[in-house]
């Protein structure tokens, strides 16, 4: 009897089509939505990704990544004498402004990194050498920078702007992640980012490090705060710590958490109802099937098989659109859009969810037909 | 028992079902609603059917024909009475061993056709046997052969929209035919067709139902068709007036 309740689906073209473009619709919503929401947090943590060590060391109290508390420069030694360190540098991030040649300013996130090892430097270059970093005034923009500060026409290699009237010479953009606020980076060197900002007691931001081989991470993030009274964060709770700063102190968790609640319920809704009313509409159908001798069995079974391929057909259908809008909008990073294989299986979860609370609700209808209606 | 079917008592009906005896109803009550709103539309109702007869089921208009018609297809609870059914109690039967006597040794044709509109010809007759459990390939085969048999060999794969009324409704014979029941229940089956079309299908439904070992019972109202019949009861506000023969009448 499946090939009868397959051809009973799919021989309704137009109800086959409006329940599909329910489901897919709802399925297209939900993983747009959720991948776009999962991009957004993955863009708060980029000073994490983009900077990528093992462990971050700071102040204990520090809420999230771009929310810097100064340390003590003694930290780094401190943190280096920890067994279990391999090695620990020191890392400054700042914000500071940027003016260029054509009297234009922009705020700026600076990121001072060791000199002798360049830890912390971004894994791909667009233009130019990141080595070329250690020669007198020279920085390192993101590729977002250029974009925001005006261009490849305004900025680029060796553009001279000013930082805090100190002069700085770009000599490479380097491919990164974009940030949640989007606001461009300049790498240089540690030294010479204290020289550029402000003087201030302390200037230390971060302290990177990284575990021996054969120390957990755990293990030896858990000594250092031990030992040295300060925050250590494996890269991985810190991304977490971000991503929950910013889920608890701004609208974009309500906020999307809402709209993706609400595409996931009208979505369903819709979907949950149309295939309702597709199988009472079928009811006399079903009722002579019941009345030639088909169990309620055979027709539960029925109806969950049309249940389910239309919804892992809807399902399908969705996720393609919804990759193809992530592939178009988002390619080169220039939108948050993450589509992870979580979200995929939850909504796949919650799709043959709603088609088998539809498909229930059917069958029930089903079960207490009389088959004696095929003669009314 | 009387083979012109004259009306018995319940108090009177033996303990055993005669061999010949294909459907024995006896007492036979059903109501529909409840309290002020209850109405009785079968009241007492006792009749026989014998194996290889055409019986009719006449009357007028909510005199409780095509309730009792479903009541022996064993398609709608009754509230009391005995209803023996080829040589079981469907009174007595639990409802999924019903459903599952009712696949195996009855056949039906509706109205209103109940043909599966997305399924062909061919299709919609192989229903019964897919049902049983038949493999799809050799169920439609037999669909095939049991529309050669009602004249629509040439019609096998064409979609019910793309068949007149009457073609839907030897279709329907055909599938009411497939798994050679031995009861054939028809209600109103020239209803939704003119004049010449529900002549030739009761041609049709007597010459391919009423066999040996197989019974026919036709609910109709239309008198055009009552000369097919071999018996015809007639029901008036739920309970049977008459039970005759037809060929004196038809042939008067």
């Amino acid at each position: 009897m499946n090939y009868v309740a397959l051809r009973m689906l799919f021989g309704d073209r137009a109800k086959y089509l409006m329940l599909l473009c329910g489901l897919t619709f709802a399925v297209m919503l939900i993983v747009q939505q959720g991948s776009i929401f999962w991009g957004l947090m993955m863009w708060s943590q980029s000073s994490i990704s983009n900077i990528n060590v093992p462990i971050w060391v700071t102040d204990p109290g520090i809420g999230q990544v771009d929310e810097v508390k100064p340390i003590a420069d003694t930290a780094v030694d401190r943190v280096r004498s920890v067994p279990g360190v391999e090695w620990a540098v020191p890392l400054y991030k700042g914000v500071l402004r940027a003016r260029l040649s054509n009297g234009d300013y922009h705020q700026i996130t600076l990121t001072g990194l060791d000199a002798p090892t360049l830890i912390g430097r971004p894994a791909e270059l667009l233009e130019g050498r990141f080595e070329d970093i250690l020669e007198p005034d020279a920085v390192v923009l993101d590729q977002w920078a250029v974009e925001r500060m005006g261009g490849p026409s305004v900025i680029g290699i060796g553009t001279l702007f000013e930082l805090n009237d100190k002069l700085a010479r770009v000599v490479a953009i380097a491919k990164t992640q974009k940030s949640f606020t989007n606001i461009p980076v300049v790498y240089t060197t540690y030294d010479r980012a204290i020289r550029y900002v402000p003087r201030e007691r302390r200037t230390l931001s971060y302290v990177l490090a990284k575990a021996k081989d054969g120390d957990s991470v755990a293990e030896v993030t858990a000594r250092i705060h031990e030992q040295t009274g300060l925050g250590a964060f494996s890269a991985e709770d810190f991304g977490w710590k971000t991503i929950n700063w910013v889920l608890k102190n701004t609208g974009i968790g309500i906020n999307f958490g809402t709209t993706i609640a609400l595409g996931f319920v009208v979505g369903m809704a819709i979907a949950g109802q149309t295939f309702y009313l597709f199988t009472v509409e079928n009811l006399k159908q079903f009722g002579a099937l019941k009345a030639m001798g088909a169990s309620t069995f055979t027709l539960a079974r029925m109806i969950l098989l049309q249940a389910f391929t239309v919804g892992l057909t809807g399902y399908g259908v969705g996720i393609g659109l919804a990759t193809a809008f992530g592939f178009l909008s988002a390619s080169g990073g220039g939108l948050p859009f993450v589509e992870t294989w979580q979200l995929l299986v939850l909504v796949l979860v919650a799709l043959l969810g709603i088609c088998t609370l539809s498909a229930v609700i059917s069958i029930s209808k089903l079960a207490r037909l009389e088959p004696a209606i095929v003669f009314r | 028992m009387s083979m012109d079917g004259s009306l018995e008592n319940s108090a009177d009906a033996p303990d055993t079902v005669h061999p010949s005896v294909a459907v024995q109803v006896r007492g036979l009550v059903k109501s529909f609603g409840t309290g002020e709103t209850s109405v009785t539309v079968l009241k007492g109702i006792d009749l026989d059917v014998y194996f290889g007869e055409l019986l009719l089921l006449v009357g007028e208009s909510g005199g409780g024909k095509t309730t009792l018609l479903s009541a022996i297809a064993g398609i709608l609870d009754v509230d009391s009475g005995e209803l023996d059914v080829l040589g079981a109690s469907l009174t007595k039967m639990a409802p999924g061993t019903r459903t599952s006597f009712r696949g195996r040794r009855m056949g039906f044709v509706f109205q209103q056709f109940n043909l599966l509109p997305a399924l062909t010809a061919a299709e919609n007759v192989a229903i019964p046997l897919l049902i049983q459990g038949t493999r799809r390939q050799e169920a439609i085969a037999r669909g095939r052969v049991m529309l050669e048999r009602v004249g629509l060999g040439d019609r096998t794969e064409f979609l019910p929209r793309n068949l007149s009324g009457g073609q839907q409704q030897r279709v329907a014979v055909a599938r009411a035919l497939v798994n050679d029941p031995q009861l054939l229940v028809c209600d109103e089956p020239t209803a939704a067709l003119d004049g010449p079309n529900g002549q030739k299908i009761m041609e049709l439904i007597r010459d391919v139902g009423r066999v040996p070992g197989r019974c026919v019972i036709v609910v109709t109202h239309d008198s055009r068709v009552f000369h097919f019949g071999d018996r015809m009861a007639e029901l008036t506000d739920g309970r049977i007036v008459g039970v005759h023969p037809i060929h004196a009448e038809a042939t008067a």
